[in-house]
């Protein structure tokens, strides 16, 4: 049973990136020959003006965005968790859920709509409350944070789902013992829930991390990576390497490092819990 | 560790999922086509020893599909030789990906079609066939002047235009009445028309403001009707004063308040336009029979307040053939395209212009062949007989060239000023010429 794994592990995972980290030594169009530059791609990206932007914005959307979804999918599996009536919870999980069957494409049309600088329902919500229309965007200060809510607002309920889980593993009796002992629900939270259910905290922190990096379909749609270049993410930055200015080797070259930035980030998580496996 | 394996393993399942779907897609796309072919085309014993030759192109609308079936079927069924079959693959996907995979790949069609945005990197990689001989003299005299200037490389012709699309501005005739606005023609009455004809319900004026080829096609003829240019047979002019001014009124335009700063789709879309979300859109010529010409109207592009040469840029599409095919399948190619579109009288071509979509030619016989349709309401003439004549071809140039002045537009809009964004462009530009060989760029 291990085999099919391994075939398709191998097959669509490992040649591919073995396959990327050979071309990201050659010069290729796709179109032409390739031509072996050894590290010259490598030392050309060190001096690529776009890729740092690229990496920055990434940072930028990799924080809020784990941050939020972080927070907000733990906050929501408390809230549900603490639903005594068990078609409110049900019900409560499905509507949170919801959003992550929808497919990122459609999910971030509809996100245009609501964006929309003139006839968007969040402006109109915005003007009516008197805070005035925003560009949303339309503006370099606030499109990343657009794409950021999309992510979110996708993601969450699936991450909630893990936490309820974990948060259903708990024994209710240690919560009975601190309530016995006057704990308060902060208390309660954070000297009992929150410790175990570190591995899971991990876990979602990790692939919100990961998925983070790899952040791309929404800002296609959205805003194609502008406005000036304000969304351009690492990503999409290959993408428009390689698809748009036919710079295989160089995109290639990209893609490694963003991997094993991803690796180093991910691997310092790790030793940060203190988890070996 | 196990479950970090499972969740690798379900993710490059979904992405095989998706590659295959993607592949199904293109296959039953493809087999209409080519069943359509032979269930129509001579279908008898012989068929098998056909010739097969592949088209592929963007061509997936309804209109552009039935003309596509009804003239490949009808080449296939008037010779023994050959047997067409194509592919229309969606605009996006074709450019991007599925053409330069195919030729990477060594799939290449045997013909294909390029636009002036893409040409250049493929008649600089070679993967193009010279096409001089099938264009005789009488041949190159049905088009006219400066026609192969996009696809040809040190004298060599590689693509036959097929069509010609060209821009100007299109208006909301009940809003410009409402607001007591005249149709713009200096660049600062355009301002002015964005800012009075702007409302909460709908912008002013809307042009592209996100990157990309459409944005830099409708940019060009801002700079030249200055009668400047962003290249010269010097190389890169691209922080020459005519540029820097084109740049600043792109900025004032975004900055003004009156325009759509964040167009929910393609602004070469004219229902921007038809969905009462803007007043005044640039726009090409394609839009002509989509646009009431009761309720909107068309204008040639604003020109500066010192005056200009009236001008708009003119970009469409080439047919060309593969130089990966075999010689047979060369042969096939270049009989099927001298059949489809050097015919003469234009019968293919008229009905493809006309008919499958509506886009002007750089054929003169053409447009006299179907006057009826180029003068058929207002708009088309204001296309034909004001803006036509102004026309001059886009500049071709390779993909890296073609970023860094997307760049500069995108500069100068958010990032910096006009000036600065266009010394940062000519730099660049500069320093991509030192190692570039390949054609050089016009306009």
């Amino acid at each position: 049973m291990v085999l099919p794994e391994i075939i398709g592990l191998l097959v669509f995972l490992f040649i591919p990136i073995l396959y990327a980290v050979y071309i990201s030594a050659f010069d290729w169009d796709v179109l032409s020959e390739k031509t072996f530059v050894g590290f010259q791609n490598y030392q050309n990206m060190l001096k690529d003006e776009m890729f740092f932007r690229s990496i920055w914005i990434t940072l930028r959307y990799s924080i809020i965005y784990v941050v939020l979804v972080f927070v907000l999918s733990l906050i929501m599996a408390v809230f549900v968790q603490s639903l005594r009536n068990k078609y409110l919870q049900q019900t409560a999980r499905i509507a949170i859920y919801l959003p992550n069957t929808i497919s990122t494409i459609v999910a971030a049309t509809v996100w245009i709509f609501l964006f929309e600088a003139r006839n968007g329902y969040l402006n109109r919500w915005l003007t009516a409350v008197g805070i005035g229309r925003q560009d949303f965007l339309g503006s370099t200060s606030q499109a990343l944070i657009c794409v950021v809510v999309v992510g979110v607002w996708l993601v969450v309920g699936y991450d909630m789902i893990i936490f309820l889980s974990a948060l259903k593993d708990v024994p209710e009796s240690y919560y009975e013992a601190a309530r016995l002992d006057g704990a308060n629900c902060i208390q309660q939270f954070f000297k009992i829930t929150f410790p175990l259910i570190k591995d899971t905290s991990v876990f979602i922190a990790i692939t919100t991390i990961i998925g983070s990096f790899q952040v791309f379909d929404q800002i296609r749609v959205m805003t194609n990576g502008g406005p000036g270049g304000s969304t351009t993410v690492t990503v999409f930055y290959i993408y428009q390497l390689a698809f748009e200015k036919y710079q295989f080797g160089y995109a290639s070259t990209i893609a490694v490092t963003l991997s094993i930035l991803i690796m180093f980030v991910t691997l310092f998580q790790l030793k940060l819990y203190k988890i070996d496996d | 560790m196990k479950k970090f394996l499972c969740l690798l393993l379900a993710l490059s399942m979904m992405v095989s999922f998706v590659g295959c779907q993607n592949q199904e897609s293109s296959s039953n796309q493809s087999q209409n086509g080519s069943s359509e072919n032979s269930s129509t085309g001579s279908g008898e014993s012989e068929s098998g020893e056909k010739i097969q030759i592949t088209y592929w192109n963007q061509w997936t609308q309804e209109a552009e599909i039935a003309f596509l079936e009804k003239y490949i079927t009808e080449y296939n069924q008037s010779q023994d030789q050959y047997e067409v079959s194509y592919l229309a693959i969606p605009f996006d996907e074709y450019v991007s990906t599925k053409l330069a995979t195919a030729f990477a790949t060594g799939e290449a069609p045997d013909v294909f079609d390029c636009s002036p945005a893409i040409i250049n990197q493929y008649m600089d990689a070679g993967v193009c066939e010279p096409l001089n001989d099938i264009l005789t003299e009488e041949k190159m005299a049905l088009f006219q002047e400066g026609a192969f200037d996009v696809c040809s490389k040190d004298g060599v012709i590689y693509g036959i235009p097929l069509d010609a699309d060209i821009v100007g501005i299109y208006y909301n005739k009940a809003m410009l009445e409402e607001a007591g606005v005249e149709v713009p023609k200096t660049w600062s009455e355009l301002l002015d028309a964005a800012v009075k004809l702007n409302s909460q319900d709908h912008a002013g004026y809307t042009f592209e403001v996100d990157k990309g080829d459409w944005q830099c096609f409708t940019f060009y003829p801002f700079v030249w009707m200055q009668g400047g240019s962003l290249f010269t047979q010097d190389g890169a002019n691209l922080n020459s004063p005519e540029v820097v001014n084109a740049l600043q009124f792109w900025k004032d335009l975004l900055n003004c308040g009156g325009c759509n700063e964040a167009p929910g789709r393609s602004v070469s879309d004219i229902s921007i336009l038809t969905d009462g979300e803007t007043a005044i859109q640039i726009n090409g010529s394609w839009s002509v029979l989509r646009a009431d010409s009761e309720q909107y109207g068309v204008a040639p592009l604003p020109l500066p307040d010192d005056g200009g040469e009236p001008v708009t840029v003119m970009g469409g599409w080439k047919i060309m053939a593969s130089s990966q095919s075999s010689d047979e399948e060369k042969a096939g190619a270049k009989d099927f395209i001298t059949w489809l579109f050097l015919d003469d009288p234009p019968v293919h071509t008229v009905e493809f212009d006309t008919v499958a979509k509506f886009t002007f030619s750089t054929r003169p016989d053409v447009i006299e062949s179907a006057s009826d349709i180029y003068l058929s309401n207002d708009n088309a003439v204001c296309f034909s007989k004001e803006i036509l004549p102004t026309a001059k071809s886009e500049i071709a140039m390779t993909a890296e060239a073609k970023d860094i002045v997307a760049t500069m537009i995108q500069d100068a809009l958010y990032n910096m000023s006009a000036q600065e964004a266009a010394d940062k462009a000519q730099a660049a530009m500069e320093s991509y010429f030192s190692t570039y060989e390949g054609a050089v760029f016009v306009g």
